[in-house]
């Protein structure tokens, strides 16, 4: 979470450089990125392998566009889209991988025994 | 060579041969058996339904000491009194199921060929009560759950025998069950097989991971972190939730074909539920 919000304060493209001045919204777009975030967060809902982080962060735009720290609201946006677009990468790895994590046996297991 | 690094071997090897071959449910019984053996050889095989105090000689005498005096004894007692007392229409949850609902708790979840859908006791008990015309209960913790304990207790010593037809769609559940198992997830990038598997046995923090064979056998468990009884479901909600995985609701499709591929993996173990688990 750390690096993602690291990540989300240097490089958030939809804020735009200085997104700390740019309070009013204007450059960060904020409809937009909320409906992209909320959008991406169905997506890995429906994938089953969504994060609890991308609520929480959501959660936390929208207390932060209550009161008015639209910056604040952007890196959050930000923020959870990465988890979600993560959750998604993973969701498909996992499809195509998961069978690394299963023990396999090539000799019966009455042979092993003996 | 000597037999610390034969074993050594034989456990690095089982994780090297991947196979993109499925083993089918039989098939997964016999490695993840073999896969323990290798592991703990030192652990018999029916030993495995202690859980972690299979691994832990210095947790188990303290939680055998525990155990002398149960604190889930009165849930079991108030599970029995609400299994046999009768609904409003004068039926029971005996009507509902085989042998009176006695000792049957090894066979759950059965797959049901009429509905196509893997059902577990819980949810079963639940479908009883809606056919009485009774409310249902909630899933996690409460009164569901003591009578399923009390369920639990009629069976404590038989042999888990949970099947897998022939039938494509209880394949296809099972199968899913599986995946969930092994599929990473949350944003810690764990699977159920990453703590109960690869390192079954080892610490986290405080506590030691417990061994997946044998988890199903003693649930529902008494937990000291929730203080009282709660469900294998409510144990799968809090254990994504531990990885920051978006949980599913109990007795959701995701987790009952969890459970039906989890307690399969027990098969032939007794039962032993309740029990008290950390």
């Amino acid at each position: 979470m750390l690096i993602g919000a690291v990540y989300a304060a240097l490089f958030c493209a939809e804020c735009a450089s200085g997104g700390e001045q740019r309070l009013d919204g204007d450059g960060c777009a904020l409809p937009e990125l909320m409906a992209s975030a909320q959008a991406l967060q169905a997506r890995a809902q429906a994938s089953g392998f969504a994060w609890t982080t991308i609520q929480a962060l959501l959660d936390e735009a929208s207390e932060a566009i209550t009161q008015g720290q639209q910056a604040l609201a952007c890196r959050h946006l930000t923020e959870a889209k990465i988890h979600a677009e993560l959750a998604l990468e993973q969701a498909e790895y996992a499809r195509i991988h998961w069978r690394l994590l299963v023990p396999h046996i090539d000799e019966p297991w009455e042979e092993q025994k003996r | 060579m000597n037999d610390g690094i034969m074993r050594v071997m034989l456990v690095v090897g089982l994780w090297g041969f991947i196979s993109e071959v499925s083993a089918g449910p039989g098939g997964d019984v016999e490695t993840i058996r073999l896969y323990f053996q290798a592991r703990f050889p030192e652990v018999p095989l029916e030993d495995y339904i202690q859980g972690v105090y299979a691994l832990d000689e210095r947790a188990r005498a303290q939680w055998e000491t525990i155990e002398a005096f149960p604190p889930y004894e009165f849930d079991i007692d108030n599970g029995r009194t609400l299994f046999e007392t009768p609904f409003a229409n004068g039926g029971g949850y005996a009507d509902c199921f085989e042998n009176g609902g006695i000792g049957i708790k090894q066979h759950y979840p059965v797959f049901d060929p009429v509905s196509g859908r893997v059902v577990t006791l819980p949810l079963a008990v639940n479908e009883c009560r809606h056919r009485h015309g009774a409310a249902m209960l909630a899933y996690g913790s409460g009164d569901l759950v003591s009578i399923v304990a009390y369920m639990a207790y009629t069976s404590r010593g038989l042999a888990t025998r949970v099947v897998v037809p022939g039938d494509p769609r209880a394949l296809r559940a099972y199968e899913e069950g599986k995946r969930f198992f092994y599929a990473r997830r949350g944003q810690l990038n764990m699977a159920c097989a990453t703590c109960h598997i690869a390192n079954a046995g080892k610490r986290l923090h405080s506590d030691r991971l417990g061994p997946a064979l044998g988890q199903t056998t003693h649930f529902p468990a008494y937990r000291d972190q929730w203080g009282g009884l709660g469900s294998l479901h409510r144990r799968y909600a809090g254990c994504n939730q531990q990885v920051r995985a978006q949980p599913f609701a109990l007795q959701s499709d995701e987790y009952r074909h969890l459970e039906y591929f989890h307690t399969y993996m027990s098969n032939g173990l007794p039962l032993n539920g309740p029990a008290l688990r950390r």
